[in-house]
């Protein structure tokens, strides 16, 4: 279950992460379409990883703030701050790779 | 040990083509499953509009699609997104495609894979080349993009970057003319923010600290080339079939597409053909979406037949 963050609540959301994946997504992408089931798929690789959202349209400023200039990018999260973001597509095994790398 | 599933047809590839027949294979009350290594929906997906499907004049193509896969969940018929098939077996009675979570087997396939576009074939690599402008298009509001390709994708997805705000773009094409319909050359052109070059091409990219600056076109009949100033780069230069799956299994043409026959079949009993992977003159959704219909009537038959 992947929950959507905000402008509003994205640096507390991370902060309180202490492992997880954030992907910064656009409406009507499919390539982010396709990396929101990538990342369902490695939540069940990896069910104790919390899993964030992040709309780029609607919260541009958080998304430069992560690193994300465009939709999908994927941002790994360990104790509560970024550590690794990557764009493009990536299939389960690559996002698990780049999550246990970070 | 991956889990065994057993189905009367495997449907190989989740747009147009493949969700048509899942639509039939479930009114024919064939156990079927559509496996698919990306979402649902294909090319559709990254259409911005689709205006040539009968019963909506206008709509975008992930819409489109995702009303395609409402029918689909409703008839009841599983989907697997972002399934990686490592194994497709086609020969023999009982056909096998093992993906990296299960495997599969039906006495009927239909192969609905479709096409992927071709790449950019140049030295230099950076990440501002593209192929999606619906995806890639709103970080370059302002700036200048370079658009590779003559036909309805180049002119489509050029006034879509226009409409998104971006500032000017350069359309080449390797052939003497561009391809795409009157209409959208007339409507790029006359924005006042679009130039196009016939008979050129991109020889290589330009970047500074890693970052896109400008594009080296080449004019092929002169040979002459010049420094093309661009922030981005959305390609469309066609497309591929994707048959990396069957390759060595099936009659394909030379250029890789299958010769089904008007019922869909195929080279081997029980497998059918649908969609863009097909060898045909046109493909449009509506052509793959009569061809998904034929090939799953098709497979039932055959099964009933047999």
């Amino acid at each position: 279950m992947i929950k959507e963050i905000t402008q509003a609540d994205y640096q507390e959301a991370i902060a309180a992460t202490p492992a997880g994946v954030c992907i910064v997504f656009k409406e009507l992408c499919p390539h982010c379409k396709n990396m929101e089931k990538v990342l369902e798929k490695f939540g069940q690789l990896q069910p104790a990883a919390v899993l964030l959202g992040l709309d780029i349209q609607k919260n541009p400023d958080a998304a430069r703030a992560l690193g994300a200039e465009r939709a999908p990018t994927v941002c790994v999260i360990k104790d509560g701050a970024v550590r690794r973001t990557k764009t493009g597509l990536m299939n389960p095994k690559e996002l698990l790779a780049l999550y246990q790398a970070g | 040990m991956k889990p065994e599933h057993r189905y009367d047809c495997l449907i190989i590839g989740g747009g147009p083509a493949g969700m048509t027949a899942a639509v039939y294979a479930a009114r024919a009350k064939l156990k079927a499953i559509v496996l698919e290594s990306n979402i649902t929906g294909g090319l559709v997906n990254s259409t911005y509009v689709v205006e040539n499907f009968p019963s909506y004049p206008s709509i975008h193509g992930m819409e489109l699609m995702g009303r395609m896969r409402e029918h689909v969940d409703g008839l009841g018929v599983p989907v697997e997104e972002v399934c990686e098939i490592e194994r497709l077996e086609l020969a023999g009675e009982v056909k096998t495609a093992e993906t990296d979570e299960a495997v599969y087997r039906a006495p009927a396939v239909i192969l609905a894979t479709g096409r992927k576009p071709v790449a950019l074939d140049v030295p230099t690599e950076c990440d501002q080349v593209h192929h999606c402008a619906i995806c890639d298009g709103a970080p370059y509001a302002g700036k200048r993009v370079l658009v590779t390709g003559g036909g309805n994708s180049a002119f489509d997805e050029s006034l879509y970057l226009l409409s998104l705000g971006v500032a000017h773009v350069t359309l080449v094409e390797i052939m003497p003319r561009f391809f795409a319909a009157a209409a959208a050359q007339e409507a790029l052109f006359a924005s006042g923010k679009a130039e196009g070059h016939t008979e050129t091409r991109v020889v290589d990219l330009e970047t500074t600290d890693c970052r896109l600056t400008a594009a080296v076109l080449q004019d092929v009949a002169s040979g002459r080339t010049w420094r093309e100033p661009v922030d981005g780069v959305f390609v469309f230069l066609g497309q591929l079939p994707n048959n990396a799956l069957f390759k060595n299994q099936i009659e394909l043409t030379k250029a890789g597409y299958i010769p089904a026959a008007p019922d869909a079949s195929t080279s081997l009993p029980g497998v059918f053909a649908a969609g863009d992977i097909v060898d045909k003159p046109f493909r449009q959704i509506t052509t793959a979406v009569a061809d998904g219909t034929v090939a799953a009537l098709s497979a039932e038959r055959f099964l009933r037949c047999r």
